[in-house]
């Protein structure tokens, strides 16, 4: 009666259980979200890596939605939005491989290949006849073996038969186990305890076995000791010396290899301080916050003070020199770039006390005459003239002032 | 338990050595067949941009384009048959396409004559911001087409900005250049098209 | 100079794992240089530190004269970044790879089990020969070291994605932790197959070994997961992009060769399999590794092409080679098999196990290649995603949690049918009875309700397992029962801590699919003020913020998220933009609750700022997801855990059972 009764309520649960699920396989209503998103699911977004259009947030993604959405709506079917889309990027738009030309392949491989697997894992779990009792002497040296072995006293040749011997043993303690945990049978323990019999039987009937041959030796003359360190030295010392002159090798700047996603074009902003392509203004801000990071760092703010000035803010870079020259106040180069900068914003007396002060120190230095001749110019002073010739006179050939110096010394001259 | 180390030597079948090495032999083959393949699957991205997809829409018929623009007025590309037309998809916030402006404007001042029209697509961009990006640029050269959304782009087949394509003087597109343009393109593609020569490489 | 130093570090890891790999070839022959070896291999350790080391000083000392500082390193990014900025692209990585490298080779050189006297000095040989490779390419193909000239005053700064999150401080170590660990049973699987020793011996060697890259590999995937659902701001943690494929494609076999060791202990067989699965993993590492360095597929993860690609595929194939010529050489040593009796055991689990989780592999390894497949073939260029692996993986990953299920109360040997199907009736009535409660109270779709009933016939075995365990330990020993637990656990460590991972993979089945299958979400253009429902919740626009930091712009949108009424705070999902990248970054804002997540998004601000698209979508469950993975660890690690050797126990052992543990 109970066992009618479990079988009854077995059936119904499966019953259930079959109702659940084809309850939940009908399809939800298909309201439009659903159907765009459907379509959405099988597209790729163009404009980002691998997310399809129903996942992405992007512009393009949410036209493509918009398109898609409308195109359903004048009543063409998915198949014919896709065709829309492929035709105009390319099948590579579509999230799975169509099956016309070899498309086909990526579903059927992986279902071959487990189908196979499947039918390899079958031939090699064929059933073996049942086996026949164990004789008496025998279950004792079993019982005997797995005491020792399970106390770690057993010795087991490291032969194929004494592989099968220890793999055996481990095999009848875990069906013991399983046995007394109420999962295995005893047809199964008879077939344990058979075969490690016959694994004893084996192992014992061996003779104790011989050395083999090992590994074969490399032969070879022994090369003395000392010589084989001079040797390991030596090449130590190539191999590092030879790594060391390849890659010191000087290399020119903006030979990106890497370090960037495909399709952002950053190259690193090389001697100009980032100043001029777009996002200007952020980079401005990036060497601020260095300058701010670390103040006495020199580069970092002659780096903010060249991109200010490049972006028009003269004042401001004048400022950042004059930050500099607190720090070092016989810097002679910085001491010009504030009065270049002050000349650009029309502050010719502070750009004379710079360059005179510079001159006052260095009287030969070419670019301080130059910018002095400048500065002088601009001032209606006469003796503008003395110091640029002064300055073409001391300055190296390929100057690029001398063209501006002989400028205006040429316009001087009625 | 002890195990001492396995000693013993090498399991010699004496039986049918000859076909043991001709089943060595398949599986040798097979094993080689295994690596060139692997090899060559491997390699086949060798030296392309994985992003890059080439158009499907070449030597077809060039998508639609006709819309309002920057400047207040209306483009329809289907009135420049007879011109070659290079169509230019840019954006505000793309760096690459402030460095290739330059190019554009050079190419449209200066090949104009010769029949060429450019005409840019402003793409997923507000008016402002491109209007700005264009004042700093020097100017409205040529006529730019508003695309708020980025459907045109989408009819056209464009991954991303900046992208370039070429049409011909009878409506076919011909050419497509993805990321920035290079003066060096703009000479071996476009002016051979101008001068009757068809496409370049 | 820093320059120097680390290029000196680099060359001396690669003069030194060459001598390594002399002193341990000639080692395995038997002469007496270990000593010099394990100088040589400790010396490796050392050079791969020291250039990490150095790599980390120029990094954080803005030395723009360096390459890779130049390339990644900018002067406002904040310390933690810079210091982390150390994986951020190809070179540095490969030095992440190659100490890990030198750590896992120093490491397998302590205390060799004595099983394996003779496999470990081939091994040891193996993994210097690895190191060799790597040590090679860092120096010659990828050098970080480079000086660049002239010397520029401000790097562009790492990829803004990898700035975002601190948990990309974690997700990378922990990953190659993972998949360079995988290299050490590789080493003893090649020693095997070089010294003919195809039994026992390697197998007991590397079962930690394997267990623990597993354990490495499994936390670093769904740290990666998290990383992406938090940071992304798509919505999802698996996007089955090529470079995540490519790191879970060695996790199936090394769960594979965990599951399938435990036959070849019992039974003489399964020795070339095992072997192929061991040396599988690696080549399945390298394929990983090369499919995400060499640029040749896109994906979010990848780097750009460079030389590094064509020298990683050679290398690949001359490991395929040379392994596959091992195989060939000692097929001799590599049978007979014994025969196995039944279908129905044990063992026949396991094989179905090892052919499901094979046939994932290679279903994963198919889809991510096939592009470049049919591109080979050609020229055709198509894309394979989402939707393929889905409908491929869900089914076998099914048949997965059924045999998890089913696995542990099969018997070895043979089982008797009648037998076992008594001891599935409780749990099977479980698994129907919740697919029934939940297809009629009006749960749609297939697949999440197949899942969520073979989980609940899993969980409730793994239940049955505890529950009869603990009352054997109960009536053995009369303690109550929470300590009776503790007693069945300590004996059999190694089952009770496979059930614990088996319950956190049924865990992270269900999360998988109540997240996938039963989201909702909406997106709607607010003005400030304005707000929209979806679900359960309301998100209200209250404010756009512009923020301005030295490292980037964002527009930051504040949105008040309530649930039923309930407040859950203010939201602050962004738009960020980063002077070296052309399209806005968006970063999410996620309000994680027990049952469900609302995740919110924002899509686009118009020019005023008056305006903003929030995109708000609600999954459930996605928190179990995490938890299963912490379940999963805490089981592996419970199983994995050493042992004293000869403890004497308080309780009277259990014979039988302490047969398998005195096997470790």
């Amino acid at each position: 009666m109970r066992r009618v009764g479990v079988a009854l309520a077995a059936v119904a649960l499966v019953a259930l259980a079959a109702a659940g699920l084809w309850r939940a396989s009908s399809p939800p209503a298909a309201t439009e979200a659903r159907r765009v998103d459907e379509v959405a699911a099988g597209l790729r977004c163009p404009t980002c890596q691998g997310l399809s259009v129903k996942d992405s947030s992007s512009q393009v993604a949410q036209s493509m939605r918009a398109i898609i959405g409308e195109q359903l709506g004048e009543g063409r079917t998915p198949d014919q939005v896709r065709t829309w889309f492929v035709g105009r990027y390319g099948s590579w738009i579509l999230l799975t491989p169509e099956s016309s030309g070899l498309g086909w392949l990526v579903w059927v491989l992986p279902v071959a290949a487990v189908g196979a697997g499947a039918a390899a894992a079958l031939l090699v779990l064929r059933r073996r006849s049942t086996a026949g009792a164990v004789e008496e002497h025998d279950q004792e040296a079993v019982e005997e073996a797995l005491l020792a072995a399970e106390r770690g006293a057993i010795e087991i040749p490291g032969t194929p038969d004494g592989e099968r011997l220890e793999s055996s043993l481990l095999l009848l303690a875990s069906v013991r186990a399983d046995r007394s945990a109420g999962l295995s049978s005893a047809a199964a323990e008879a077939l344990a305890t058979q075969r490690v019999a016959g694994a004893l039987a084996a192992a014992r009937a061996v003779p104790s076995p011989q050395p083999g041959p090992q590994v074969a030796r490399r032969s070879g003359r022994r090369v003395p000791v000392g010589l084989r360190w001079a040797g390991v030295t030596a090449g130590f010392v190539l191999v590092v010396s030879g790594v060391l002159a390849v890659n010191t090798a000087e290399r020119g700047a903006g030979q990106l290899i890497t370090g960037n996603l495909p399709n952002s074009d950053a190259t690193p902003e090389m001697e100009t301080g980032g100043s001029s392509t777009a996002g200007g203004d952020t980079a401005l801000d990036g060497l601020r916050a260095a300058v701010a990071a670390a103040p006495e760092d020199r580069a970092a703010r002659l780096a903010l003070a060249r991109a200010l000035s490049d972006a028009g803010r003269l004042d401001e870079a004048a400022a950042e020199y004059r930050e500099v020259l607190v720090r070092e106040p016989e810097d002679a180069r910085t001491r010009l770039l504030l009065a270049a900068a002050l000349l650009q914003t029309g502050d010719l007396t502070g750009a004379r006390t710079e360059v005179d002060a510079v001159l006052a120190a260095q009287p030969d230095d070419p670019d301080a005459l130059l910018l002095s001749g400048i500065v002088q110019n601009r001032q209606g002073d006469p003796s503008s003239g003395t110091t640029l010739r002064r300055f073409l006179a001391l300055a190296p050939g390929e100057h690029p002032g001398r063209e501006v110096a002989e400028t205006l010394l040429g316009a001087d001259t009625p | 338990m002890t195990v001492t180390e396995d000693r013993s030597p090498v399991t010699d079948e004496p039986a049918a050595p000859a076909r043991r090495s001709r089943r060595r032999w398949l599986w040798v083959t097979l094993l080689a067949l295994g690596a060139v393949t692997v090899l060559t699957v491997l390699s086949a991205g060798f030296g392309r941009d994985p992003s890059v997809v080439d158009s499907v829409l070449l030597d077809g018929p060039a998508p639609l384009l006709a819309g309002p623009t920057l400047d207040g007025g209306s483009f329809d590309l289907a009135d420049y048959r007879g011109k070659v037309v290079l169509v230019n998809v840019w954006a505000s916030w793309c760096a690459p396409c402030r460095d290739e402006y330059p190019l554009l404007e050079a190419a449209q001042r200066e090949l104009s004559p010769a029949g060429l029209q450019v005409v840019g697509i402003d793409t997923q961009d507000s008016t402002r911001a491109a209007q700005r990006f264009l004042d700093e640029m020097g100017g409205e050269n040529f006529p730019n087409v508003l695309d708020p959304d980025g459907r045109k782009t989408i009819d056209w087949g464009a991954f991303g900005v900046p992208e370039t394509y070429l049409v011909d003087r009878d409506g076919t597109l011909v050419a497509k250049q993805v990321c920035q343009l290079s003066a060096e393109w703009i000479a071996t593609t476009v002016v051979p098209l101008l001068e009757g020569e068809g496409t370049g490489p | 100079m820093k320059s120097a130093f680390g290029t000196l570090a680099l060359g001396l890891g690669l003069a030194a794992s060459l001598s390594a790999t002399g002193w341990w070839v000639l080692t395995a022959q038997g002469r007496p240089t270990a000593a010099r070896a394990r100088l040589m291999t400790w010396l490796t350790l050392a050079a791969a530190a020291g250039a990490c080391a150095v790599l980390v000083w120029a990094l954080v000392s803005h030395d723009f004269s360096v390459r890779y500082v130049a390339e990644n390193g900018a002067r406002a990014v904040p310390l933690y970044y810079t210091v982390i900025s150390l994986w951020a692209a190809l070179e540095g990585s490969l030095l992440l790879w190659l100490l890990v490298l030198a750590g896992y080779t120093v490491l397998a050189m302590r205390r060799p089990h004595p099983r394996a006297a003779s496999l470990h000095p081939w091994a040891m040989t193996v993994l210097s020969s690895v190191g060799v490779f790597f040590f090679a390419l860092a120096l010659f193909a990828g050098s970080a070291f480079q000086r660049i000239s002239p010397v520029p005053l401000e790097g562009p700064g790492p990829n803004a994605l990898l700035q975002d999150h601190p948990l990309m401080g974690i997700h990378p170590p922990l990953l190659y932790l993972g998949y360079v660990g995988l290299t050490v049973p590789f080493a003893y699987a090649v020693a095997a197959l070089v010294t003919g020793q195809t039994g026992r011996g390697w197998v007991l060697v590397t079962r930690r070994w394997t267990l623990s890259a597993w354990t490495f590999l499994t936390a670093g995937v769904l740290m990666g997961g998290w990383w992406s659902y938090e940071v992304l701001g798509w919505g999802g943690y698996w996007a089955w992009d090529p470079v995540e494929n490519a790191s879970i494609l060695p996790w199936f076999t090394a769960t594979a060769l965990l599951h399938s060791v435990m036959v070849q202990e019992r039974r003489a067989t399964l020795r070339v399999w095992n072997l192929a699965l061991a040396t599988s993993s690696f080549l399945l590492v390298l394929i990983g590794t090369f499919l995400t360095r060499s640029g040749v597929i896109a994906s979010v993860h990848s780097f750009s092409q460079s030389a590094v690609g064509p020298i990683l595929l050679g290398y690949l194939v001359g490991v395929l080679l040379f392994v596959g010529a091992l195989f060939i050489w000692r097929a001799d040593r590599l049978g007979p098999d014994e025969r196995l009796d039944s279908p129905l055991s044990r063992e026949g689990v396991f094989l179905g196990n090892n052919v499901i989780l094979v046939g994932l592999a290679f279903t994963v390894l198919i889809g991510t290649v096939f592009p470049l497949l049919l591109e080979a073939v050609n020229g055709q260029r198509v894309s394979v995603g989402a939707p393929y692996f889905n409908r491929m993986a869900v089914p076998l990953a099914l048949a997965m949690v059924l045999l998890m299920g089913v696995g542990p109360l099969v018997p070895w040997g043979i089982a008797d049918p009648r037998q076992l199907a008594r001891r599935l009736r409780l749990p099977a009535a479980v698994g129907l009875a919740t697919i029934a409660a939940l297809g009629l109270t009006g749960l749609r779709g297939v697949a999440p309700l197949l899942t969520f009933g073979l989980s609940a016939f899993t969980l409730a075995t793994i239940a049955v397992q505890f529950a009869s365990g603990t009352a054997a330990a109960r009536s053995a020993t009369g303690a109550a029962w929470p300590r009776a637990l503790l007693v069945a656990i300590a004996r059999r460590r190694r089952f009770y801590g496979g059930l614990v991972v088996h319950a956190g993979v049924a865990l992270a089945a269900v999360a998988i699919a109540g997240s996938s299958a039963y989201g909702v979400e909406g997106e709607q253009a607010l003005e400030i003020g304005e707000s929209f429902s979806v679900g359960d919740y309301r998100a209200t626009l209250v404010g756009i913020r512009p923020e301005q930091t030295p490292r980037r712009r964002a527009i930051t949108a504040e949105v008040a998220l309530s649930r039923a009424g309930r407040d859950l705070g203010v939201h602050e999902p962004a738009l960020s933009f980063y002077p070296s990248m052309t399209q806005a970054v968006g970063t999410p804002s996620v309000e994680t609750q027990a049952d469900e997540d609302a995740y919110l998004v924002l899509a686009a601000v118009n020019d005023a700022r008056t305006q903003a698209t929030i995109r708000l979508a609600v999954t459930p469950l996605v928190l179990w997801l995490w938890l299963s993975g912490g379940v999963m660890v805490a089981g592996a690690v419970l199983a994995g855990w050493p042992a004293g050797r000869g403890k004497s126990r308080q309780v009277p052992v259990d014979r039988d059972r302490a047969l398998e543990e005195v096997q470790a």
